[in-house]
């Protein structure tokens, strides 16, 4: 069963999630968008490059905003720490160099792991449970978007149950959870990892043209 | 202060046998080997003549030393405590498989009959009152928040470790020993990164709910009455009774002890002696089995127990009726709250009798 998923699933799940990740964003970017027929106020591109960089922090105006430092910070807290997690930890580390690209970098000590996989868990789970008990966002989320956060949990809690590195059941339970995930991740919400700098900066190229901010 | 007494009492039971078995073990300065001849006691001559000339006696003393946590050298630091054998380590072994996985099964199967036994006795508590359709706020987003973020750190925790110490016994007769090794293992590194989780969770808690949980005189009569059990009339109470209050404040207690000792031996290298992680240990599951038998009764009462009390913690809102049937006192401080009919019959009554 090990060799399955480790071998042919793995595999399988690797193909899938980069073919059609590349269609999605091929169709996306091939789409274009609108011909302008007014002459632009100010400069698209600047427009577009600050609503993906500049204006990731909220915005002065909310900051007295209880809900608004929340959002940001659970949500920094969940993206940066799954991001460090995936590409620093340890066994990841070890896993692209044998089984991916060939070559690894300098991981994260355990501790530095540890406190990040925690930041990461406790962001996740805070913005997880807003989506049930706060009435809005209860109602502008959908089944896509609970499968998505509830994948990518148990994906982090079957990694975290495998720390050990002593059951080869866990190691290929972690696997087979990280394949379902690859596998769910083109056709899902999860796609914003790829899509987010995009719609910024169609929106921020949008208004930018018409010399406001998004 | 309560909490460094309850330290200071459970140091003092392992303390007293262990002081006790030392005693037992010691031995005496001069005294006559097998054949009536003097033997020199074997702290007095050097380990080498003693490994030389060792007999059964100085076998014996040998290891009565090693069992008194006699003191060697080691040839690195990080090899640990250079003593061979721990022997309270029998006692935190007694203390666990007697005191904390026999008592803490009878605790966890007590308040599970004891919440049986409430469900047949009382059912499920149901409003006597129509809704009114007017709800009041009792919960904002990041109470609410806060709540179920702990809730469900608290569960994955409390299955995690519920596994570690009674995993022996309940588990390896369904998955076997090789079994038992796989959820064991998962279960001690999923419960070691959720903790500090649990601590965070504790504090915001504390910061949250605290101002609202202290002790007022009404929940005096509240206790004394048994929520009004007693009487047969109804006790009312500001946004919690004294019951949830008890419940709050053991939630903060005893996890303020469960992180501490976890976080220690979680971090094991800060502890200066293995007795500290023992005690540790003790304090860990015990906290942990109150607060677990505590969340079997607070689970019923939050969800099936009590119309209308999971609402509360998902919405946010309660019914007017609800608030004013468990909770009178803030429904009627609430500024959401319309007036009841007796209430307003009664300013009318003030308004208009005549002054005197």
């Amino acid at each position: 069963m090990i060799a399955f998923i480790e071998g042919p699933a793995w595999y399988a799940a690797l193909t899938i999630f980069v073919v059609f990740s590349l269609w999605r964003l091929g169709w996306v970017l091939l789409m274009g968008g609108d011909k302008h027929k007014s002459p632009a106020r100010a400069s698209a591109a600047a427009g577009a490059i600050r609503n993906i960089f500049v204006d990731l922090a909220p915005r002065g105006a909310f900051l007295k905003r209880g809900k608004v430092w929340f959002v940001a910070l659970a949500g920094y807290a969940f993206h940066l720490g799954l991001f460090a997690v995936l590409l620093f930890a340890a066994p990841h580390v070890d896993f692209i160099e044998q089984k991916l690209l060939g070559f690894g970098w300098t991981p994260m000590p355990y501790w530095g792991f540890i406190v990040t996989a925690e930041i990461a868990f406790a962001g996740l789970l805070l913005l997880w449970i807003r989506r049930f008990v706060d009435p809005v966002t209860r109602l502008i989320s959908r089944l896509d978007d609970h499968l998505a956060a509830g994948l990518t949990f148990i994906v982090m809690l079957t990694g975290c149950l495998a720390l050990g590195q002593q059951s080869v059941f866990l190691r290929g339970l972690h696997m087979g959870f990280v394949e379902l995930w690859l596998v769910y991740f083109p056709f899902s919400s999860l796609f914003h990892t790829f899509t987010w700098p995009l719609s910024r900066g169609y929106s921020g190229a949008l208004f930018g043209r018409r010399g406001i901010r998004a | 202060m309560r909490m460094l007494t309850i330290i200071a009492l459970v140091m003092m039971v392992f303390a007293a046998p262990s002081a006790v078995s030392a005693q037992d073990f010691k031995a005496p300065v001069a005294r006559s080997g097998p054949s009536g001849t003097a033997v020199t006691p074997p702290e007095l001559v050097h380990p080498e003549q003693r490994l030389l000339h060792r007999g059964r006696d100085d076998i014996s003393q040998i290891w009565r030393g090693v069992r008194m946590g006699e003191r060697g050298t080691l040839s690195s630091k990080s090899l640990g405590t250079p003593v061979l054998v721990q022997s309270e380590g029998q006692l935190w072994r007694a203390a666990r498989s007697t005191l904390l996985q026999t008592y803490g099964a009878y605790l966890l199967g007590l308040s599970a009959l004891a919440v049986i036994l409430f469900w047949l006795l009382r059912g499920r508590i149901r409003l006597k009152r129509e809704r009114t359709g007017r709800l009041i706020e009792r919960f904002t987003l990041s109470e609410r928040v806060v709540h179920w973020y702990l809730a469900v750190v608290f569960l994955f925790l409390g299955v995690t470790g519920l596994i570690l110490l009674f995993g022996r016994i309940i588990l390896v007769p369904l998955v076997g020993k090789q079994g038992l090794a796989v959820f064991a293992t998962a279960a001690l590194h999923g419960h070691n990164l959720f903790g500090p989780l649990f601590a965070l969770g504790v504090i915001a808690m504390l910061v949250l709910f605290g101002g609202d949980n202290l002790p007022k005189r009404v929940d005096f009569k509240w206790l004394v009455t048994g929520a009004g059990v007693l009487t047969g009339r109804h006790v009312p109470s500001w946004k919690f009774n004294a019951g949830e209050k008890i419940w709050f404040w053991v939630v903060i207690i005893t996890g303020v002890a469960i992180s501490a000792s976890g976080l220690l031996l979680d971090f094991s290298f800060l502890a200066t002696d293995l007795s500290q992680l023992q005690i540790a240990h003790f304090i860990h599951v015990s906290g942990a089995l109150i607060a677990i038998a505590g969340a079997i009764a607070h689970i019923y009462l939050g969800t099936a127990g009590v119309e209308g009390a999971l609402d509360s913690m998902v919405s946010g809102k309660v019914d007017e009726t609800w608030a004013r049937e468990h909770h009178e006192l803030w429904a009627e401080a609430s500024p959401e709250t319309e007036a009841s009919p007796e209430t307003e019959a009664e300013e009318t009554a003030g308004r208009t009798a005549p002054a005197e």
